[in-house]
């Protein structure tokens, strides 16, 4: 399907200059390579400015409560593994109210695209310090500088058990978008973390403050996939320390990738009879007449007292 | 002949067995063709606090307790400590001898106000609080005692039988005070030894060891006078299963095609879907295995939220918690209201508020369930009173979500959650149900539209992935499920929402929504739910055994409010018994149909009502017009 058959009539609303656009429009282009069909993707989006991002693709989407698209995602994915389900949210979202979530995902590793909208600011509240805003730095919205240490997503995703985290930059569409292809036929849990700019809020992480510092991680000097479990240790110390690196240099790119943790949905499969053949949202439970399909007898027989 | 009604009790420290002692009796004196209630009451402990077990022992089916008791098997002091004082005239104490000398200030189990509420009971006797001392003031109050040296008992029997670790039958104690128990009671001996058959087959000699117990006990016990009523064998048909209602409330989501369950433990929910996540290979009619998802979340706000996100796919969703759980799920509960989703959470009562008594029965969080979350937005509201209703209801509640297309609340109190009963199988009858699912997409639809405006409210239900592609948001949206904050489109969207409930009013028939008991003459009323009804219908009948007429009008939905329940009210004194402080069911009484209950019998203790207090409480109502009852037993 062409990019554009992506796109709904519904006006965006976000401020000129935004680094959402860009990642809608990565988004939007990733769903036409990727080839599924519209009606197969769910995309789960919090609150925010980021939130909106469901009304303005054309295929369905949750805009959910602050911070529940993740676990509300995961529900949706394990009841119907062949949908393609995508989750978008701010740093606020994903690190502030919902980061409790955003940890548990990785101990499962629900085959989920995370697409992290991280601008450091609570954009639709005016500004206030999100939680990937460095401490001691004051944007124009805050009256002080932020007095709490900021969150590194990349190193919280690798700890957490993500199975493959990259990060990316918003005004850099064709990299974003093919980071957003690799993370959804990645199996597992992906985190994109995609830098980008608040020009309304935050006018320090700015297209001027990334653009000089940004450098990509390619092949050959960087490979974080790990092909076999001898490489895991190796791979994932270095994407830790990779992860690490912000200043003058900023990685943008695949920091780490393990397809060798089996999905949650494999984890399900071993204990679950049917499910990878008749996942749960596919499987029958009446006749056409409404009869009960379910034979309790076996059950009530392991309970009988007589 | 007589019809055998009567209270076996057993406790002892959690996590020494009294779960098996328990199991073990009420599956024996169910093969002698009886029916078992039984209540279980624990501390929120994992070892060494007192729990027991009322059990009672019916020709006919029963749903309460009495507080009276019959038997007390305690091969414990503490349970001596704790029960003495409710054994009643004539009944039995069995009891170990081995501890005739422990007294109240050494048994660091006890609760420090009972064990002053004790201390000030024996001193007032003369006497320091032995078990000995329980046992005399027992037998003062015309008990008979049977004291046995339980521990050298089964000691000698080790001895004899030539097993050389002694101390590792000590674990015996329980199976022999419960064996003597149904010695004394008339029980064939062969009911109890197949019940340990059904515990502890191809368990390795614990099965035969178990027998010899239950052998060395019928014959401790065989000059020993029989009780006054035994358990002979009385005739039954079909099959009988022993069901708690946590396991009758999952069986019920199995047979309602439950397909996504997600839940975070807590007391006294998590046992529902520990049961679900160990039978979730479900056998169908066709012969194939298919099942629910089972998943434990990191919280109970996610626990909703994956619910909520698996019923978008079209597989029947649910999660099960308690009062702490339920509070954080409030803003899930309204998403769904919201954006319409089917989701049924069936909610434990427990004490509260905050932590509260965990393991206790309650019935505080009626107006909560009712109320929960901000904004207006439709939610079904029912509550269960025995173990078929809990098992029908919770085949309901899907049906309703999926109908309605909103979230349903299944109350059940912990009472109800905990009670293990005897039931016929064939009243657990899934052909008595259909599955109704309401108006569901299953084909592509050409401008799909999934909040359609309708004549009743209920827009045709698209499932994510069924091919038609749909938004929708937690804020007010247009039909499509974009976001729009225009005053006609909101509120022709908000009575879209509320509208679906007044279909569900109409649809949803009165027999699943209240039932009325006994005269509809009668000139006072009870109006009750949950699992008080065991104990009413109990109370009612001693009444009307002394020729006083009393209706009782069983309140099972809450939302839609039945309103029909009003040609029962009207022009009645009522009397509003439940478990909790404010009457919350009288306040619903007068907020939907402007009645007001005349009277309140009331209990918080965490311990639920009991035949007699109910009885006692509702004939001092009707004989000398007292306003308001507080019942105040259990232990």
């Amino acid at each position: 399907m062409a990019f554009s058959s992506f796109k709904t009539d519904v006006w965006v609303d976000w401020c000129p200059g935004c680094g959402d656009f860009g990642i809608l429009s990565a988004l939007q282009m990733a769903m036409a390579e990727y080839k599924k069909p519209a009606s197969d993707y769910a995309i789960f989006s919090g609150i925010g400015c980021s939130g909106k991002i469901i009304h303005y693709v054309n295929s369905t989407g949750i805009h959910n409560l602050h911070g529940r698209s993740i676990p509300m995602a995961i529900g949706a994915k394990l009841a119907n593994p062949r949908l393609e389900v995508i989750v978008a949210g701010g740093d606020g979202d994903m690190l502030g109210i919902g980061v409790g979530h955003f940890v548990s995902a990785g101990r499962r590793n629900v085959d989920l695209s995370v697409l992290l909208f991280d601008n450091g600011v609570y954009g639709l509240t005016k500004g206030q310090a999100a939680p990937t805003l460095p401490r001691g730095i004051k944007t124009k919205s805050l009256s002080e500088p932020n007095i709490d240490t900021n969150l590194n997503p990349i190193a919280l995703a690798l700890t957490a058990g993500y199975t493959f985290v990259a990060r990316a930059y918003a005004y850099d569409i064709k990299f974003l978008k093919d980071l957003i292809v690799r993370a959804m036929k990645h199996r597992g849990s992906a985190l994109l973390d995609i830098l980008q700019a608040c020009p309304t809020y935050n006018d320090i992480n700015t297209k001027e403050f990334y653009g000089p510092r940004l450098y990509k991680l390619e092949e050959p000097e960087w490979d974080g996939v790990v092909r076999k479990p001898e490489e895991w240790n190796e791979k994932y110390s270095k994407a830790i320390q990779k992860a690490l690196e912000w200043g003058d240099k900023i990685p943008v790119g695949l920091f780490y990738q393990n397809e060798l943790v089996p999905s949650y949905e494999d984890r399900i499969s071993q204990r679950l009879t049917a499910y990878a053949e008749r996942p749960p949202a596919l499987q029958a439970i009446s006749t056409s007449d409404g009869t009960i399909m379910t034979d309790l007898s076996e059950l009530l027989k392991s309970k009988r007292v007589i | 002949m007589s019809s055998t009604d009567l209270m076996w009790v057993t406790g002892g420290p959690q996590g020494s067995g009294i779960d098996t002692a328990a199991n073990l009796f009420a599956r024996a004196v169910a093969k002698a063709g009886y029916y078992v209630y039984g209540k279980r009451e624990y501390h929120s402990n994992i070892k060494g606090k007192h729990s027991y077990f009322e059990t009672r022992v019916s020709r006919d089916k029963t749903s309460s307790c009495m507080d009276a008791e019959d038997i007390l098997t305690a091969y414990d002091s503490e349970t001596i400590f704790q029960h003495f004082m409710q054994v009643k005239k004539g009944g039995v104490v069995i009891y170990n001898t081995h501890n005739d000398a422990e007294d109240i200030e050494h048994i660091i189990s006890l609760e420090n106000a009972l064990r002053e509420r004790l201390s000030e009971f024996f001193h007032k006797r003369g006497m320091k609080g032995t078990t000995q001392d329980a046992i005399d003031v027992a037998k003062e109050n015309g008990a008979l005692v049977y004291g046995f040296n339980m521990e050298g008992e089964v000691a000698v029997l080790a001895k004899k039988l030539g097993e050389a670790q002694l101390g590792r039958f000590n674990r015996y104690v329980n199976t022999l005070a419960v064996a003597l128990s149904t010695s004394i009671l008339g029980l064939s001996k062969a009911h109890i030894q197949n019940a340990a058959g059904d515990m502890f087959g191809g368990k390795g000699s614990a099965l035969q060891e178990n027998i010899d117990v239950i052998d060395l006990a019928y014959e401790l016990t065989s000059d020993l006078p029989k009780y006054r009523v035994t358990l002979t064998d009385v005739p039954y048909s079909g099959h009988r299963v022993l069901l708690d209602g946590n396991t009758v409330v999952a069986l019920g989501k199995l047979a309602g095609g439950l397909r996504f369950q997600s839940y975070y433990p807590i007391t006294p929910a998590s046992d529902e879907s520990v049961y679900l996540d160990m039978n979730k290979n479900v056998r169908l009619t066709d012969s194939t295995i298919d099942g629910p998802a089972i998943v434990q979340t990191e919280d109970e706000i996610a626990a909703i939220a994956m619910a909520n996100g698996a019923a978008l796919t079209g597989a029947r969703s649910s999660t099960a918690t308690s009062g702490p759980g339920f509070s954080l799920m409030v803003e899930g509960l309204g998403f769904a209201g919201m954006i319409e989703i089917p989701v049924v959470i069936t909610y434990y009562m427990r004490g509260g508020p905050s932590t509260g008594l965990p393991t206790r029965n309650s019935q505080a969080d009626l107006l909560f369930a009712l109320s929960a979350g901000h904004g207006d937005f439709p939610k079904i509201v029912l509550s269960s009173g025995d173990h078929i209703e809990a098992f029908y209801d919770a085949i309901r509640s899907l049906n309703y979500a999926e109908r309605y297309q909103m979230p349903v609340i299944h109350l059940v109190d912990k009472a109800l959650a905990n009670a293990y009963a005897v039931i016929d199988e064939s009243e657990l009858n899934t052909s008595k149900v259909k599955i109704e699912r309401g108006t569901i997409l299953n084909n592509r639809e050409d401008n799909y539209k999934r909040f359609r405006l309708t004549e009743n409210g209920v827009s045709p239900r698209a499932t994510i992935g069924s091919g038609n592609i749909y938004w929708a948001t937690g804020d007010e949206h247009d039909e499509l499920g974009h976001i729009t904050e225009d005053p006609y489109e909101r509120d022709s969207m908000y009575e879209k929402r509320m509208k679906k409930l007044v279909t569900a009013d109409k649809e949803i028939p009165e027999s699943e929504r209240f039932s009325y008991f006994g005269d509809e003459r009668a000139s006072h009323i009870i109006v009750s739910w949950g699992s008080n009804k065991g104990a009413i219908l109990k109370a009612m009948h001693t009444l009307k055994e002394e020729g006083i007429d009393v209706g009782f009008l069983h309140l099972r939905m809450f939302s839609p409010f039945p309103k029909g329940i009003s040609r029962y009210l009207t022009g009645k004194k009522l009397i509003d018994i439940e478990s909790n402080y404010r009457g919350q069911c009288a306040y619903l009484l007068r907020a939907e149909l402007g009645i007001t209950a005349d009277n309140l019998i009331l209990k918080y203790n965490g311990r639920p009502p009991s035949d007699n207090e109910v009885y006692s409480a509702v004939k001092d109502i009707i004989v000398h017009g007292t306003k308001k009852v507080v019942l105040t037993n259990g232990v």
